[in-house]
């Protein structure tokens, strides 16, 4: 008898240590017929036997078929098994679950992504997708600060989109987090955000990234004038059913995990103190 | 008796007091605890036979206390000032940052009008004004009869394998609400051992193992500090006999080091220090 | 169909041989919902339980998934037997029926619904609501019949009124006749104004969000979950790893790790906010999301809180603000 939340057996293909202490792990259900359909911002529950089950945010776009990625940083007891996993490895997933970006309304919109530390996995997988399909958007721009220059993730990914003549890529780590070598800025992302003076006009910023910077940044686009209909976060909080009713993620009259983890910063400003 | 209280309480205010924790009324015209932050808040403190609440228990609510600065004043019954004694010697309050306002008292009644347990055996209805800064009310005319322990007794009477299915059919009813835990006093760790996820030394649901552990977990934390205040028996929905259990260990602690938590503010906690005296672990007869 | 006492403990030890009966029974001088083997444990006379039916429906603790060499294992909920859940108040009838909004939504806890299916609620009008009742405030009744198979009026003469609602009704009942299931206005009448206590829900509710009242009725709260595992309507729950299976377990979001992430960060650390948060997910944001506030009146938190704060009262005295 299958149920609500019986897993599907996925097995680890890869392993990536994109820093310290996240890895991305790319991973191919066991019944590939089935089929996963997702849209970027969904998430999974990711199960590992006897450890546990915890929320993360696909990483990898619908474009790239047959790929399912999930960024796991450690932090506890799951993620700790998490990285201690294999390739060949079974694990379990539940999904996809959330609503997802609005790629619809995004479309020929000028797009500011600004993430930060491991908040640009979900931004990560909206890239990936709106790249495939570059011209159906206008100027697109990426922000991006972690902590320390190691502390970056998706190097690899980074390098290739500042090497791009059609996205403008904004590199930066904390005051203090820089090495000898770092060509990016420094600075907290909100203040970098703000140094480069976005303005509204026809743009969609989508925010992604640790509570407090989340906080700090809505906040900062507020000041530069955006309207919140047109600031988009991903929201992380802790989640177990992954499909709203449980109760853990109730924000407001909103589940995380169902009526998010995608919201304008209109829907959850009411809300703001009891979130972030 | 009120009115000095009230007028205590007044004063302590206008002195460098910036917190009262009291008995008050709530809208439904029940006793509960109250939080005085102005001189006009005296005006609705209560003093009845259902001031049961032991209230040192805020004395460690973060949330409550907030930032810890200024002085705060709190009421305590004999019995609640034994527990205040224990705070004290484990140094989660210090004296200087408290105002102690002791009742003399006739017996609190629980809500179906009846003496508590606790209040039968009483020895401290009226309260050493050493350990205070004031004593208030009338010297109470009270005869505690002696605890005889007679429900501890009951069940070291039965053999082991029957103990252990009295207290697993007890255990069961559980239902981990935590209420018992949260309203002691000396429960003030900042994170439960049973709320720890990793490890997680106890199960979180309410399986039979995770009962049992949870409560006999808490049974151990609480040997030799306890002071039997009883709350937490009071505030089992189920109505699982905590009292006894925690009564079971203060009488062991009692008889293998003669001591009785709270007594002072400086006593050593038995099973959480070392004396040379102390009696070997096979003279301790644990029946 | 006017039925004695005794008639229906006959139904009922009869109904036992096939059925797991869930009645109300007097233990250390209070009444609480178990499993009964024969009417004689059955406390016929009493006001409101302990506790509340929900644990027929969403289990205490239920172990769903096995870990198997292979990978997982679903594990079906146990005891396929049907269920009688005998002398339900209204309030916790009408509790079941909230609970389904969240259970029975788009996407059906099969659990849930398995045991909804199997199981038959057989209610008890009540004619004693006590200080802390407040069912009339929150749109249900001391007569009311929602959530019943059938119900029965007490007459006040030992017999009562049996009413059959549905075929799980009949089922139990064969014998009673079809009947509109109206409930005599006398009684109704008599028992709604019984009913001593109100509730007045603001309509600015939302608006009071960030008031300070929060922190103030907030103070003497201690966080447990007394009032969450007694209440009809509260349904959170926590998934927990525990050996070589995955368990399904009741939780409280006035816990300390309630919405604490592994990670450190918890977006509602603050004492006042819990409190605030366990008001306005009943009051504000299920009547949003559900159309119906999920509370029915029982009283049972403010009956059994350790520190004698009830719901009613928060409320209450957020309108004379």
């Amino acid at each position: 008898m299958k149920s609500l939340y019986t897993p599907r057996l996925a097995r680890v293909k890869s392993i990536v240590a994109e820093t310290r202490d996240v890895r991305t792990l790319r991973l191919a259900l066991e019944d590939a017929a089935d089929p996963f359909d997702f849209t970027p911002g969904q998430f999974v529950e990711l199960s590992v036997p006897r450890a546990g089950e915890a929320t993360f945010c696909i990483a990898s776009c619908p474009g790239d078929e047959g790929v399912l990625e999930c960024s796991v940083k450690r932090v506890g007891a799951v993620t700790e098994a998490i990285h201690m996993l294999d390739p060949e490895s079974l694990v379990g997933i539940r999904g996809p679950y959330g609503n997802g970006f609005p790629m619809d309304t995004l479309k020929g919109k000028d797009l500011l992504f600004v993430g930060g530390g491991i908040g640009l996995a979900p931004l990560r997988g909206l890239i990936r997708e709106v790249l495939r399909s570059r011209d159906d958007y206008g100027g697109l721009a990426i922000l991006y600060g972690a902590r320390t220059a190691a502390d970056r993730v998706y190097k690899d990914e980074l390098d290739a989109w500042q090497g791009r003549e059609d996205v403008r890529t904004v590199l930066t780590v904390d005051p203090g987090g820089e090495l000898p070598d770092w060509k990016g800025r420094v600075g907290y992302v909100p203040d970098v955000l703000r140094e480069m003076a976005p303005k509204p006009d026809d743009s969609v910023a989508v925010v992604c990234g640790p509570p407090i910077m989340i906080r700090l940044t809505l906040a900062a686009f507020d000041e530069l004038g955006f309207d919140p209909e047109r600031v988009l976060t991903s929201l992380e909080l802790k989640m177990k059913c992954g499909v709203g009713q449980c109760g853990r993620c109730n924000v407001g009259p909103l589940y995380v995990c169902k009526d998010g983890p995608v919201f304008t910063c209109a829907q959850i400003k009411e809300f703001m103190e009891d979130i972030l | 008796m009120l009115d000095e209280l009230k007028q205590q309480v007044r004063e302590l205010f206008a002195g460098d007091v910036g917190l009262v924790i009291a008995y008050g009324r709530s809208r439904d015209e029940r006793t509960v605890p109250v939080f005085a932050r102005k001189p006009a808040d005296a005006d609705a403190l209560v003093w009845n036979d259902r001031c049961y609440y032991n209230l040192t228990r805020y004395l460690t609510d973060r949330d409550v206390m907030g930032d810890g600065e200024g002085k705060i004043g709190i009421v305590v019954k004999g019995c609640d000032l034994k527990t205040l004694n224990v705070l004290l010697a484990e140094k989660q309050v210090t004296r200087e940052n408290l105002a102690v306002v002791a009742l003399r008292c006739k017996g609190m009644k629980d809500a179906d009008g009846k003496l508590l347990a606790k209040c039968e055996t009483c020895t401290v209805a009226d309260p050493d004004p050493a350990l205070c800064d004031c004593v208030i009310g009338p010297v109470p005319q009270r005869e505690p009869r002696e605890d005889d322990f007679a429900d501890v007794d009951a069940i070291e009477a039965m053999p082991p394998a029957e103990r252990l299915a009295h207290w697993s059919r007890e255990f069961e009813r559980c239902l981990r609400c935590d209420a018992c835990r949260n309203i002691c006093p000396l429960c003030y760790c900042r994170e439960c051992l049973a709320s720890q996820h990793d490890p997680r030394w106890i199960p979180a649901s309410g399986s039979a193992t995770g009962n049992r552990l949870f409560h006999l977990v808490r049974a151990f934390h609480m040997a030799g500090r306890c002071t039997n205040c009883g709350e937490c028996e009071r505030v089992c929905p189920v109505g699982i006999p905590l009292s006894t259990l925690m009564r079971k260990g203060a009488r062991i602690v009692r008889e293998s080091f003669g001591v009785e938590p709270g007594a002072a503010p400086d006593q050593r906690s038995p099973l959480a220090s070392f004396a040379p005296n102390d009696p070997d672990p096979e003279e301790v007869a644990i029946k | 169909m006017i039925v004695k006492q005794d008639q229906l403990n006959a139904r009922l030890d009869d109904l036992s041989k096939t059925m797991e009966v869930f009645a109300p029974v007097r233990e250390r001088g209070r009444v609480y919902f178990r499993t009964v083997r024969s009417s004689g444990e059955i406390a016929w006379d009493y006001g409101v339980s302990v506790n509340s039916i929900k644990e027929c429906f969403l289990p205490p603790r239920q172990v769903f998934l096995r870990y198997t060499s292979g990978g997982f294992e679903t594990v079906p909920v146990a005891n396929g037997r049907p269920r009688l859940v005998f002398l339900a108040r209204p309030c916790d009838a009408r509790g079941v029926t909230i609970m389904d909004k969240v259970f029975l939504g788009d996407r059906p806890d099969e659990t849930y619904a398995a045991l909804r299916e199997r199981t038959t609620i057989v209610g008890l009008a009540c004619d004693r609501p006590d200080e802390h009742c407040f069912c009339t405030s929150v749109g249900g009744s001391p007569a009311g019949t929602e959530g019943m198979d059938a119900a029965l009026i007490p007459m006040g003469d030992g017999s009562y009124d049996l009413k059959v609602l549905s075929d799980k009704g009949r089922a139990v009942f064969p014998d009673a006749p079809a009947d509109d299931g109206a409930i005599p206005e006398e009684f109704v009448r008599k028992a709604e104004a019984a009913v001593r206590r109100t509730v007045t829900i603001p309509e600015t509710l939302r608006d009071s969000f960030g008031s300070d009242y929060w922190r103030e009725v907030s103070q003497s709260c201690l966080k447990c979950g007394a009032c969450a595992h007694l209440c009809p309507t509260c349904h959170c729950f926590d998934i927990v790893e525990e050996g070589d299976c995955r368990v399904r377990c009741w939780d409280y979001c006035q816990s300390d790790t309630f919405t604490k992430a592994a990670a450190g960060h918890d977006h509602r650390g603050a004492k006042f906010s819990r409190c605030r948060q366990r008001v306005y997910h009943k009051f504000d944001y299920y009547p949003e999301n559900f159309g119906i506030v999920a509370c029915v009146g029982c009283g049972r938190c403010a009956r059994h809180c350790p520190v004698n704060s009830g719901i009613s009262d928060l409320i209450n005295g957020l309108n004379e603000r």
